[in-house]
This record gives structure tokens, sequence and C-alpha cells, in this order.
């Protein structure tokens, strides 16, 4: 029997879930754990059955498990229409997996845990869905829906100044998807539809549009950047890490940021190739001010966890360089790279999680030290992530990183672009440098008589902490595996570009 | 042969590393001797396999065995083959690896005895090795990366084995709780330094040439000479960056003289043996891109003798042991990238010859890898007469020591042999390489003959001055505490 409801599954599985523990009235909150845990695994075990299906060979449609359903009036040209390309369907995978993951790590909340799993169920669908839509107008709503539960997420389980921090997340985000409805909405009343391949099989420079095309993009662009970071937008980030319970901060740089590289990729760079490659080079600049100005700035952090948040900052900038270096192989480096962070930077957030959870609350670089001593199986996946962050070869994060080095290297997308790319890599010192000092803070020196009942990670940590690693190592030793599908993703992509 | 052997040199090692760390470690803790018995015969292993590579490189037409590439990633227009290039060079330095790292490991059975990370220790030892004869045994520069890389990884490692504090520091001694772990990040940071300038060379190299394989009908080997000068005397100049970072080069050597916080066998395969040679190796495998630039060559030979000299002159004035000998690895170092430097000069002065292009390689790099090989050896030797001294006497400091002639007499006639190689007595091994490597300076580079001239009286002073120190006079006698596991790597001439 065929079944082709398999995204709509994905997508709506965690709904599901989330609505069974909303009313599931006699559900103790172990039974609740379960359930979501249950749930959020039936999503990942499809997705990855829909990777093994997926055909990433030569020839091949790009997007495919398509579904079309009408349900807005006609007149609209507006679908329900899903599907997935190589460029979405490994971040559907990951978006699922750090769904599971995301669950086990947050297997000690015991404040309100009915709402707290309904809303981070909720929260992954929201993702899902941006990943797999098709359709401006649907992409547009599932990009909204990830807000509610990130604000309830944050301003109730949150610390520090949560509430702040909450607010300061949303207004961002809702400024730029103001923009960028506002764009689209230009963009149809000028093309009729509202339908990623209808338009970027048209020639929207041939369209009479209301405003430039090139504003369009901007206004765009402006949503996506706000969510990569891009630098100098990038100010939330810190905030909402910070004070976000570990759940959350493991979903934000798992998975959320990547909404914005994956929109620069699907949206910006496909629908507007012209313009893309018009103002690649202003790109790039922001590219590499993130990746160096990021990582000067987390040189100085004393909170372990606002220190990675930052840290991401400077590793998203490879992401932006990737796709404005407008090269196949800096393309398939920026999407490999998306992944790679997603792990190694979801990984390290669970480890802080792991650190402060178990360490009275103290996540102060100036406070902890010697914990390699109580928590040894911690300090080694905290190392490995860490290095995976640096970019050590046989892990996801060097073979990322060097893909897109060698994409912008070799780019001829704007004239002088090798020179930023020397400096982008000059970034990779500053990032041995602030990942080593850290880890030397948190787990060398002489062990701490305050730290002497510290206990290591226990059992579902544990089973967390190592699928990471298993993801991260793989990436890195054999990345054919993913780069393959990916490939698929990027070709159409370079057709657009006409190269 | 079968062209398994050498791939199989590799695996073993990593075998090592993985049954310690995942099956020993957490699941036979109490039985940490077994660690020991592992790393070694896996090593031992790769040793005897190396030997029989060394042979079939030498029965072999044209010193290269032929062994099929593994096809790893296809991107776009990248495309990358990890593949082995087995040839003469690399053949003597599988065996320089793995003969000093099965000694060391050997040795390191007495003394590592009782220290809580003993199975750690051997784990990332096995690891070491295996990255290390990745890097001398890859064909292609991005395979030879991962060695590189994680070369430096186990040396961070392993310099900050005793990151908790040196072992025996006080509560309070600041210095002496945070140094390991200080001078392990400041190992990694110096190097990765250089390491940006190398993997821009291969950046570069790909962007120029579309490949990241080294020999070979299409590798960059048989492109270099359509390059143009500034082109190729760019990616050399960045390559040599990377291998001055590996081999402490003035100004990347800062980091080395504070590697000496490791345990002492591990300075002894790494900072004296195996990893500082790595740059140097480097340098030799990348020959044929150095001898299609003067100025990248010049540029080697000056440094290399700066170097030679500068650390000289350091040692003259250190008080720890292990500093002396850090900083004439150095300098020694310094004595190699000079014989390379001058080597490739050599070649270039050649002009065009119908020589066969390995000849010409085999001229270029002799001289600097003789001086590799046999450095290697005493200087192994040096560091673990030194570690025997600090287990007999509990310290490296050498105004502490004197008269262990009587006590320790094995460990003295071996110290001293070592040092007179190193001085370049004749007729140890080290007089024959380093007689060499002048006699192409003079020939080949007036300025750097006179550097490399002097520092030999240097050396000369500085060695025997740490073994008078330490084993002559008789007015302070050191009270001797602990055994002495004085076990000794041979040694040929």
């Amino acid at each position: 029997m065929e079944f082709n409801f398999i995204l709509s599954t994905i997508v709506f599985l965690p709904t599901l879930g989330a609505i069974v523990i909303a009313l599931g009235r006699g559900l103790s909150d172990r039974g609740i754990k379960l359930t979501a845990a249950l749930f959020t695994l039936l999503a990942f075990g499809l997705s990855l059955s829909a990777y093994t299906q997926f055909d990433s060979g030569p020839g091949t449609p790009s997007f495919q498990f398509r579904e079309i359903a009408a349900w807005l009036p006609a007149n609209l040209n507006s679908q329900y229409h899903l599907g997935v390309d190589g460029l979405s369907l490994p971040l559907v995978v990951l978006t699922t997996f750090i769904g599971i993951i995301s669950v086990l790590v947050s297997w000690g909340i015991n404040i309100r845990p009915r709402e707290y799993f309904a809303w981070l169920l909720l929260l992954e669908t929201g993702i899902l869905g941006v990943f797999t839509s098709l359709d401006l107008l649907l992409f547009f709503l599932f990009w909204e829906v990830e807000l509610i539960p990130m604000y309830m997420l944050i301003s109730i389980w949150g610390s520090g100044r949560k509430e702040y921090a909450a607010m300061k997340f949303v207004v961002y985000t809702i400024f730029g998807s103001a923009l960028m409805l506002a764009g689209m909405l230009t963009l149809y009343a000028a093309a009729g539809t509202f339908d990623m391949e209808q338009l970027a099989a048209m020639n929207l420079a041939s369209l009479n549009t209301a405003i430039p095309l090139a504003a369009i993009f901007f206004m765009i662009m402006m949503a996506f950047a706000i969510k990569l970071p891009v630098f100098p937008f990038h100010t939330w980030l810190p905030d909402a890490h910070t004070n976000a319970p570990t759940a959350v901060s493991v979903i934000l740089a798992g998975v959320l940021l990547k909404m914005g590289g994956y929109g620069m990729i699907r949206i910006s760079v496909s629908l507007f190739p012209g313009v893309a490659k018009e103002w690649a080079w202003l790109l790039v600049i922001l590219a590499i001010i993130g990746v160096l100005y990021g990582a000067a700035v987390t040189i100085v952090q004393k909170d372990l966890k606002r220190l990675i948040a930052y840290s991401s900052v400077s590793h998203m900038g490879y992401v932006l360089l990737g796709i404005f270096a407008l090269n196949q192989v800096s393309l398939t480096g920026a999407a490999l790279q998306m992944v790679s962070h997603g792990v190694v930077t979801g990984l390290l957030f669970a480890m802080v999680g792991v650190v402060y959870e178990h360490n009275h609350h103290n996540r102060d670089l100036t406070q902890l030290g010697g914990l390699a001593r109580q928590m040894p199986v911690a300090a080694v996946v905290f190392s490995l992530a860490g290095l995976a962050s640096l970019g050590l070869p046989g892990t996801s994060g060097f073979v990322a990183e060097f893909l897109v080095f060698v994409g912008s290297f070799t780019s001829n997308a704007f004239d002088g672009i090798q020179l930023y790319t020397i400096l982008g890599i000059l970034g990779i010192v500053v990032t041995a440098g602030y990942t080593l000092w850290m880890l030397q803070r948190a787990f060398y020196g002489p062990p701490l008589d305050k730290f002497a009942d510290v206990k290591d990670a226990n059992a579902v940590e544990m089973i967390a902490i190592f699928a990471f690693v298993v993801a991260i190592m793989l990436i890195g030793i054999y990345p054919a595996i993913v780069t393959d599908v990916i490939g698929n993703g990027i070709n159409p992509v370079m057709r657009f570009l006409g190269t | 042969m079968p062209h398994q052997i050498p791939w199989l040199i590799l695996l073993l090692p990593f075998l090592a590393f993985v049954i310690n760390s995942i099956i020993l470690r957490p699941f036979f803790p109490k039985q940490h001797k077994l660690a020991g018995y592992v790393t070694i015969t896996a090593i031992g292993g790769a040793f005897l396999l190396s030997l029989w590579t060394l042979m079939a490189v030498m029965g072999t037409e044209g010193h290269k065995l032929e062994i099929p590439s593994v096809h790893w990633l296809t991107v776009g227009k990248v495309n990358v083959e990890i593949g082995l290039l087995v040839d003469s060079l690399t053949a003597v330095m599988l065996i320089v690896v793995t003969l000093v790292s099965l000694m060391v490991q050997i040795y390191s059975q007495g003394y590592m005895r009782g220290d809580p990370g003993y199975i750690r220790y051997y784990a990332w030892m096995a690891l070491f090795t295996t990255f290390m004869l990745v890097l001398i045994t890859s064909n292609s520069l991005l395979f030879m990366y991962l060695g590189w890389e994680g070369v430096g990884l186990c040396s961070y490692l392993l310099i900050g084995f005793w990151y908790h504090g040196r072992p025996g520091a006080k509560p309070g001694d600041t210095i002496g709780l945070h140094a390991p772990a200080n001078a392990a990040k400041k190992a990694f940071i110096v190097t990765r330094l250089g390491d940006v300038g190398f993997l821009l060379a291969i950046l570069y190299l790909f962007q120029k040439t579309g490949t990241f394989t080294m020999d070979g009908p299409d590798g960059i080997f048989a492109r270099v000479g359509a390059l143009s000068a500034g082109a190729v005397t760019l990616a050399a100049m960045g390559i040599f960056a990377g291998a001055a970072g590996k081999s402490a080069q003035f100004p990347l050597h800062v980091w080395l003289p504070d590697a000496m916080e490791g345990p002492t066998p591990v300075s002894a395969l790494i900072h004296a043996a195996t990893m500082v040679a790595a740059g140097v190796f480097l340098v030799a495998r990348t020959m044929p891109l150095f001898m299609h630039s003067a100025d990248a060559a010049t540029l080697v030979a000056i440094i290399g003798g700066f170097t030679a000299i500068f650390a000289a002159s350091m040692g003259l004035v250190m008080n720890d042991i292990k500093r002396v000998i850090a900083y004439s690895t150095i300098s020694q170092l310094g004595y190699m990238m000079l014989a390379l430097g001058t080597g490739a000069l050599a070649i270039i002065g050649l002009g065009k010859t119908n020589k066969p292009e390995t000849e010409l390689l085999g001229l270029g790099i002799t001289v600097g890898i003789f001086h590799l090989f046999n450095h290697a050896f005493f200087k192994a030797l040096l560091f673990l007469g030194a570690g025997s001294v600090n287990h007999a006497t509990g310290t490296f400091d050498m105004r502490l020591m004197g008269g262990l002639r009587k006590s320790l007499p094995w460990t003295s006639t071996l110290f001293f042999i070592a040092a007179l190689s190193l001085a370049g007595i004749w007729p140890l091994a080290g007089f024959w390489s380093k007689d060499e490597i002048l006699v192409q300076a003079w020939e080949h580079h007036r300025l750097v003959f006179f550097l490399a001239m002097i520092t030999v009286f240097m050396t000369a002073f500085y060695i025997f001055r740490a073994y008078f120190m330490t084993f002559g006079w008789n007015g302070i006698r050191t009270p001797l505490s602990g055994d002495c596991p004085c076990r000794t790597s041979p040694y040929g001439t």
C-alpha cells in the first residue's frame, strides 16, 4: 500500500502528542514524559525511514514525498503544499532527532510538566512545518506558530531575566516576520501565486513589482537574518539562550536558527538569484564580521551558556559565508554546517544543562573548576563537543567548515572573496582559544571541595548525549551519507544561479 | 607484499586505542596493566609490518609502492580520494615512529606505574601513534591534515595529562596546579596558528590544481611545474607555516619548552622523536614545491638556521634538565629545516638535468631526514634518561643534582653516549648527519653555514653542562628516592 502522507504525519505527530498530553487528565508526570518521548520517537523513526527512501541519484526529482491539497479559496492560489528535497530532508531528520533529545534532557522538569511538554511538542511541529512547506503562505504560518511556544517556554521555565529574554525574542522575530510578510505579499501581488516552485521557475526580474525586487529581497531576508542570526541582528540570541531552559536552548541552537539559513537558500537565493549575486559582497562581509566579532565576544564570556550562545553567532557566520559564496561546494558546506552545528551545539547546550543541574545550578566559569574528577563522562563528552565545534578533522564540524572554505575560496561570486575567506579561516584559531579555555576552566585544574558531592550524568542524560556523539562522529568520518542527499537539493539552486 | 599491509599498520594502533578506551577503561578499570600490553602488542606488530614494508619498498622499482586509494567524498568539483603514499621517505619514517613509540611504551610501564590515569595514558599514546602514522603515510593533503590535527589533539591531551595539577602539587601552589592544563592549551593554540597556514596552502593548491592528491599522474606534484613561481612560493610558505608550528621553528617555538609539563615518556615520544618531526616530514614530503621556489627554500634555510642558533643560546642558561633538552630539540629541528632548505637550493642549483625526479628528491631530503632519524633516537634516549633521573631524585632541577654517576651508572653512560651523538662527536651517528648538513650549507648558503657552525659549539657546551651538572661532581649528593625503571632504547650509529 502506498503511504502518501508521510510528511504530514511527521509534521503533526508532535501536535497529536501535545493534544494527548494536554487533554489526558489521567496521565501521571511520568506518563506525560513517556507520551512525549513516544510521539517524538515515532516522528524521528518516520523521518529516518523517509531519509532511507529518499532517492538522491542523478536525474531524480528534487522534491519528493509531495502532498498538495486545496485549503483556501482557489482564487488565492495558495495550497497546502508539502515536499522535501535534499536540502530540507536532513534538517527534518535533525529536527525530529533534536525533538526526542529535548524530551530526554527535560526529564527532570517537575514544574507544570503537562504544559511544558505540550508546548515543547507544538514547537517541534512549527519547525518541521517550516522545513517542509513549499507554499509561501504556509511557510509563513509555520514560521509564526513557533513563536508562542518559545515565548511560554522561556518566560515560564527559564531562569534569570526570563521575561525580558522572552519578550526580546518575540519582538525581534515579529519585526522580521512583519517585513517578510510584506515582502511576500508584494511579490504575490505581482506574480499571482504563493507556490515556491512556480515562483522559482518564473523570472522574477521581468515582473512589474510595486517596489524594486532588491527591496523585496531584503524585506524577506531581514526575517532570516534575524533568525540565523546575522551581525548586527544577533543580540536577542545570547539573552534567549542564557535564560531559556536546557531543552529550549538545545532546540534553539539545534534547529531554530537553521530556519534562517534554510530560508536564505530556499527563498532568498532560489527565488532571487540575480539580486543575491548582486548583493553577495555585502552579506559575505557581514558573515566575516559575524565570524570574527562573534568569536571575539565569546572569549570574554563568563557564563557557560552565554559563551556557547556567542559561539553560535560565530559559527552561523560560516553558514552565511557558504550561502553567499554562491558556489555548489560552499552551499553544500553551508547546508552541512547547519546540520553539524545543530548536533554539535545541541550537544554543548545539553552538556551545559548536565553541568548546571548537577552543580547546584552553577554555570559561572569563574566559580567552576576541576570537575573532570567528579564528572569524568561529562568531561569527555563536553571535550568532544568542543573539539567538534573547533573543527577537528574526524568530526562533523571539520567537514562542514572545510567545504565552506573550499567553496568560498574557489568561488567567483565577486572579486576579493578569497581575502574574506582567509579572514574567516583565521576565526578557527580564536575558536580553538575559547573552546579550550572554557574546557580548562570548567573541568581542569584542582578539584574543588565545594563540588565534592557532584554526580556524573545520569542514565537518561547518557542516552541523549551519546546519541549526539554518534551523530557527530558518523558525519565526521563518512560525510557522504549526508552530502549525497544535500547535493540533490543544491543542484536546482545552482541551476537558478545559472552556473 | 599485499597492499593492505600499510593500512594494517595504521589500523593496529587504532585498534589498541579503541580497545583501551571503549572496553578496558569503562569495563575493566582494575585490569590496568592490560592496557599497556595491548598498546605494546599493537605497536610492536606495527613495527614488524613497517620492517616488512621497508624491505618491500627497497625491493621495488622506483622505491614506491602502488596502493589503491579509497573514495571518500564528492561534492560538485571536489573529489576527495584517500590514498597512501609509501615511498622510501615514508618507509624510513614508519620505522622511526613505530620503533621509538614501541620503546617509549615499554619504558612507560615503569614510569606510569600506579598512576590513576594509566589506561587513559595508553589509550592516548596509541591514538597519538595512529595519527602520526596517518600523517606520514597519506597521499592526500586532506587526509594528512587529519593526521596533522590529530597529532595536535593528542599532544594537547598528553601534555595536559595531569590536568588536575602536577603530581604532588600542594593546594595553594597555583602554578603547579594549573601548569599542565595551561601548557596543553598553549601548545594547541600556537600550533593551530601555523595550521591555518597549512590549511590555506591546501585550499590554494586545490584552487590552482583541482586536487588534494600529492603524488600520481594527476597529483599536485605532477602539476606544480605548470604553476607560476609566485603561486608555488605562496603555497610553499603556507606549508612551511604549518611545519614551523609543529616543528617549533621561530617564532612559533614558544609552546615546546612549556610542553615538558606532560609525563616524561610523552616528552620523549612527542617532543623529541615524532610529533615535532611532523613539520620536518611535511617539508620533505612537499619538497617538489620547494624545489620550484628558490625564495621559499631560502626562507626555510634561514628560519632553520636562526632557530638552531637561537634555541641553542636559550639552552645554555636553563636549569631544568628537561628544558635544556627541549631547547636542544628546537635547535636540532632548526638543523633539519636548514638541511631541507639547502637541499632544495641544491636541486635548484642543478638547473635542468635529465636526472629522474626521485633521484633529485632524494638529493634534497636525504640529509635532513638522516638527521631526523638520528635525532629521534638520541633525543628519545636523553629524555628517557632524564625521566630516570627524575624518578630517582624527584626533581628536574639540575642545581639540586650532582654526582649521580655513582648511583645511576647505566643511565649516566647512556646519557653520555646520547650527549656525544648530539654534540656530533665521531664516530656516533650525530657526527655523520651534522657533517653532511654543514657541507651542504657551505655549498649552497654561506650565511646559514656560519649560523650552523656556531651552533655546533654551543650544542656541545650546553649538553655537557647538563651532563656534568647532573651526573658529574661529587659535591652535592642527591638523596635517591624511588626506584629506577631504567629501560632504554637501543642505539645504533
